[in-house]
């Protein structure tokens, strides 16, 4: 299906017709208008829209009967455009088109800018707009107005910038009650609420009857669990306009952005309720709807929502995502809804069920708790998928979402092969669907986020990150925050790095709490933010600190941890300019054991010289000073590179061990141990390796073959079938082979009819095969 | 009539004349030392396959930029006067129950109407490689073109008894392909015998190296620009997806770049017993039926079809059986001889 998205753009203006007759004989005056405006504005707030539209009618007649407008009047023309746009989505055009006329007619309009940018936004096109703000500050670089809908285009754009620059509209303007409201939301995002009342209570001192402030104060009180402020607050709004549905959307937004999606689908529908026309109520409606897997529902709104406004590039791309769902299988089981690319299906599903069985079994028994509905989980082959089914546009920079009962992930194929863990993303996303249904999603980023990584570490040896020199260097230079701020290190990061490098501190943050106070606490700690108690109060409660005081302590169980690393790890600039030559360069290391660079340098450079004896010393060395890195040209791959090239397999085999203990993503490390372990006549422990790497690229044919073989020796024959299914399901280039092995492990599993049907479709492809034929024989005499 | 001249080709009985297989290596410019590497490589592991499977070393010849890179193995420079020559001798030398094999492994460009293969001096054309060919008449002739822009050999070269393979489809497929790495490896690898007749024809080498190209560039996330094809129906029109029951492939799939020895000795004590003979007769049969039931397959319910596959596979699984006895029996009077 194809589905058009209406582009605001300010190029198409010239070729857009002005509205000619709206049918009104009324005739106004040029002081009549902006009272015209004022008045229907009002109308509009009080809920009483057909009074309102009729007299922005009025409006658009006397453009269209007016030979000559001031920019000031056009201005007002464009604002009633604007407003009848809900109605008649041609009119959001003609406004743009006035907005331009009136900043033709007058330069130096700032309010024609600002409103054109603000439409603009209104309506997705935050590129546009960002230049009509900007415009309007090379104006005036103070215009509090002008900041605002910049910082509101920032906002858009998912740009911390955005408090920043929204904090300097109110140092101009104290007054201006949209900002407050609009920093208000932010602080609410942040879930900083206190920071949140603070601007609202001045916003509504300003102008007690403001809709926007009342509406963000409802939501305010709804997350924190005010329920008789938020009732009255509700009241208070119904009664100043009884049709208002932006305060159900508001709701519904801000209650999304904390996580809360069945509370955004029921404000949603409120919303709904009060105007039929709100399409962004049913945009909303449609969007929590899919997150919370009511996908028909969902899809069948957002249909409602595009038919109505036409502009909205998250439900375009949303819809179009949607379409094509049927290319999708679906693997139903008792727990899961497995959603896989029919391409892959075959692959994935079943690795993917067996680790979410594990997962959810696991998590059951060590969190006291069972997801009351069955849980969707969606691989995306494509990136740019997964990114719209998260967010409606493409270049989100994560690898899985939770919504709580719905997954949404990268499938291993969206990415380069062997570069991408996909079981320890599933594993992490699954963690969040329980701690978000112990809590009723109200477990905080900081928490939840590093309560799933830490759990990763729990699954599997090297799941969960490890730590990098960049990491550590960030902490020496004061750049990682306390636990007390560490949700803005996800929600507001101030530098490209701060997110990732939260997530590891916050998966710190347990090992230190787990560590000093038992994993119990965890779980209590999860049943206070289900009691809307904050993080603060829980570790003051659970953990009988205060928060500075827990600060204080993770800080020191960091510095003691990381002691020895922190000293051997200078900054990167110091340790990457080495004078001299090499042989001074070994000389050096030789002299300040100490140095972690210097010493994996040296050892490098031995190495690629042959100095087997030398190269140990070094690397030695370097991985003693930091054994937590796993990460690009670690000690552990030379070590083991050295070992073997000395034919010493079993050394080998424990610096790999070691590697692939720290870093679950390093697939060539996990081959390599597999064959070791084959070598050593460990088949057992090179199958256990193997099929850790299946979790890295499970497209891997002979990856899939040496499992096999593996389970094949260890008489596993169920895991040879699974093994040979997954090779089959593949689809390597001698396929008589492939469905002979499938055949023959069946059949070593006593399952006589799967194996026939499998050695049925290798002679099909080749009559010919002797073994295939024995098979057949063999077979047929036990069926 | 001419589905059934498909079938003789596939499951004719073997003949007891062995052919000779006789093999010309081009390797054109690398351009850069890691391409002259790549290129110098791949002929080196064709040759060594070559040898290990019984062609005879004199039958093989390897052209390349620079000589001294293998004085042992490469010939000459492989320049136009030098592919001209060794074209030439290959034409003498040939017997008529040869098979031609000739690769070029290089870089390949499209200029105009005109696609080139880039050589030191003055690059050779696809128009002057047809015109070298046209003496090797007799012989079944297969040309592996593996260099980029190579789409364009299959037009120029295509002819009955000629298999034409080229690594791209077009001349506007600049980038330097993979295929002829995965082509020589399948020449040599026993994943690529499909049909498990010990042996890798050239269409089984082509869909090995095919489908190997496709998964290097899925799992490298990166856009397929090399779409290789096939031609040995003469009709000037190369396939990507080849045949042999309807289109390109019949050829191909009967012709083997190594020589067989082991089963042309095998032949051979088949032939002086007329049991076994019998019953190679019974196994081409039970072969025939089988390709055509596999040929009616949209006309039957799966089970069905693959009910009466069995019956037809069983068969053959009693004629194999019984075909060892009498092997075993003749191996075992053979023994006593000796």
């Amino acid at each position: 299906m194809s589905r058009l998205i209406v582009l605001f753009f300010l190029s198409l203006m010239a070729s857009i017709a002005v509205a000619q007759d709206s049918g009104s004989d009324t005739q106004l005056n040029e002081p009549d208008i902006g009272a015209t405006l004022a008045d229907a504005l009002a109308e509009l707030n009080r809920g009483e829209r057909e009074n309102a539209f009729a007299r922005l009618r009025t409006l658009i007649d006397y453009y269209n009967n007016s030979a000559e407008l001031s920019a000031e009047e056009l201005v007002i023309i464009a604002t009633a455009a604007q407003h009848l746009g809900v109605v008649e989505p041609q009119l959001y055009k003609d406004a743009v088109r006035v907005f331009d006329e009136a900043i033709a007619s007058d330069p130096n309009n700032i309010d024609a800018r600002i409103a054109l940018g603000n439409l603009l936004l209104e309506k997705y096109n935050s590129t546009e707009a960002v230049l009509a703000f900007r415009e309007a500050l090379a104006i005036d670089p103070e215009h509090p107005g002008a900041l605002l809908g910049l910082a509101r285009s920032q906002h858009f754009d998912f740009s911390s910038q955005a408090l920043e620059t929204v904090s300097h509209s109110l140092e101009i303007d104290p007054q201006l009650v949209a900002a407050r409201v609009f920093r208000a939301r932010l602080f609410i995002e942040l879930e900083q609420y206190d920071s949140a009342y603070e601007d609202l209570a001045k916003a509504l001192d300003t102008d007690g009857g403001d809709l926007q402030a009342l509406a963000v104060l409802a939501s305010a009180n709804f997350l924190t669990g005010k329920d008789a402020e938020f009732e009255q607050t509700l009241a208070r709004v119904l009664a100043l306009n009884p049709r208002y549905a932006e305060l159900y959307n508001t709701l519904a937004e801000l209650a999304a952005r904390n996580r809360l999606y069945r509370e955004a689908v029921d404000f949603a529908s409120q919303a709904v309720q009060l105007d039929e026309t709100s399409w962004r109520a049913y945009g909303l409606l449609g969007t929590n709807q899919l997150r919370t897997g009511a996908i028909a529902e969902g899809i069948s709104n957002l249909e409602k929502s595009f038919a109505g406004d036409p502009y909205n590039v998250w439900i375009k791309n949303t819809l179009d995502l949607a379409d094509t769902f049927t290319e999708y299988d679906t693997l139903d089981q008792e727990r899961f809804s497995i959603i896989t690319h029919s391409s892959e299906s075959a692959v994935l599903a079943p690795y993917i069920r067996d680790l979410a069985e594990e997962a959810y079994d696991f998590y059951r028994s060590r969190y006291g708790y069972q997801p009351p509905e069955k849980i969707r989980i969606e691989f995306y082959p494509r990136h740019a998928d997964f990114s719209v089914r998260t967010v409606g546009l493409g270049g989100i920079g994560i690898l899985g979402v939770s919504f709580g009962p719905v997954l949404a992930m990268d499938s291993p194929s969206a990415r380069q092969a062997g570069h991408f863990n996909w079981g320890s993303t599933l594993w992490h996303e699954l963690a969040h669907t329980f701690h978000l249904g112990m809590t009723r999603n109200r477990v905080p980023r900081w928490f939840s986020e590093g309560l799933a990584v830490y759990e990763e570490r729990q699954a599997r040896p090297g799941w969960g990150g490890d730590v990098s020199i960049e990491f550590l260097q960030a902490y020496r230079d004061g750049k990682l925050l306390p636990v007390s701020e560490l949700n803005n290190g996800f929600l507001r990061p101030s530098y490209p790095e701060q997110v990732i490098y939260s997530y590891y501190q916050a998966s710190l943050v347990f090992d230190f709490i787990v560590s000093e106070w038992g994993f119990d606490v965890i779980r209590r700690m999860l049943e206070g933010f289900n009691s809307r108690l904050s993080s603060a109060e829980l570790i003051e409660q659970i953990l009988g600190l205060e928060e500075t005081a827990f600060d204080k302590a993770f800080d020191d169980y960091f510095r003691a941890r990381f002691a020895r690393t922190l000293a051997a790890v200078a900054p990167i600039s110091v340790e990457m300019s080495y004078p001299g030559t090499p042989a001074e360069m070994v000389r050096r290391a030789y002299w300040e054991p100490g140095r972690y660079a210097l010493q994996l340098e040296a050892g490098r450079y031995l190495l690629s010289e042959d100095d087997l004896q030398g190269a140990e010393l070094f690397l030695r060395r370097a991985r003693d000073l930091f054994p937590e890195y796993g990460g690009d040209n670690n000690a552990y791959w030379l070590l083991a590179e050295i070992y073997e090239r000395k034919s010493d397999p079993l050394q080998a085999e424990h610096q790999l061990r070691s590697l692939v203990s720290i870093n679950g993503e390093h697939y060539q490390a996990y081959l390599k141990l597999g064959e070791l372990r084959r070598i050593l006549d460990d088949q057992r422990g090179a199958a256990e390796v193997l099929q850790q790497a299946v979790y890295i690229n499970p497209y891997d044919i002979k990856l899939h073959q040496r499992l096999a073989g593996l389970y094949a020796a260890l008489n596993n024959w169920p895991r040879a079938v699974a093994e040979m299914r997954a090779v089959v399901a593949l689809k390597p280039v001698d396929m008589a082979e492939a469905h002979y092995q499938l055949a023959n492990a069946y059949f070593k599993n006593e399952d006589a009819a799967a194996a026939r049907m499998e050695i049925l479709k290798s002679l099909e492809i080749a009559p010919n095969y002797e073994q295939g034929l024995e098979l057949l024989l063999a077979i047929h005499e036990q069926l | 009539m001419r589905a059934l001249a498909v079938l003789l080709i596939v499951f004719a009985i073997p003949q007891l004349v062995r052919a000779d297989s006789q093999l010309l290596i081009i390797s054109g410019l690398g351009g850069e030392e890691e391409f002259s590497r790549i290129f110098y490589d791949w002929s080196a592991a064709l040759i060594k396959a070559a040898r290990r499977s019984g062609v005879a070393p004199d039958n093989i010849v390897y052209l390349a930029e620079d000589p001294e890179r293998d004085p042992q193995l490469i010939k000459t420079r492989s320049d136009k006067a030098a592919i001209s020559a060794a074209i030439g001798d290959l034409s003498a030398r040939a017997g008529p129950a040869d098979d031609v094999y000739i690769f070029l492994f290089g870089h390949g460009s499209g200029r105009g109407a005109q696609t080139f293969f880039n050589i030191p001096g003055p690059d050779i054309s696809a128009g002057d490689f047809a015109r070298l060919l046209q003496p090797i008449a007799s012989q079944r002739l297969v040309v592996v073109n593996a260099t980029s822009s190579s789409g364009p050999f299959v037009r120029a070269l295509s002819g009955p008894g000629r298999v034409i393979i080229t690594a791209t489809s077009k001349a506007a497929e600049r980038y330097f392909p993979e295929f002829g790495g995965y082509f020589v490896a399948a020449l040599d690898s026993d994943s690529a015998d499909t049909d498990k007749d010990n042996k890798v024809s050239i269409l089984e080498a082509f869909n090995f190296a095919k489908r190997e190209v496709r998964r290097e560039y899925d799992s490298d996330k990166r856009l397929l620009t090399e779409h290789a094809l096939l031609d040995d129906n003469g009709d000037k029109e190369g396939s990507r997806e080849p045949d042999p029951l309807t289109a390109d492939g019949a050829l191909a799939a009967s012709l083997f770049l190594y020589a067989t020895t082991k089963s042309a000795d095998k032949t051979e004590i088949q032939a002086m017993n007329p049991r076994l003979s019998a019953l190679l007769t019974k196994k081409a049969d039970i072969e025939n039926r089988i390709l055509a039931l596999r040929k009616r397959k949209a006309d039957f319910e799966a089970d069905a079809y693959y009910r009466q596959l069995e019956q037809l596979l069983l068969e053959l699984a009693h004629n194999l059986k019984a075909r060892r006895g009498e092997e075993n029996t003749a191996s075992g009077q053979d023994e006593e001889k000796s």
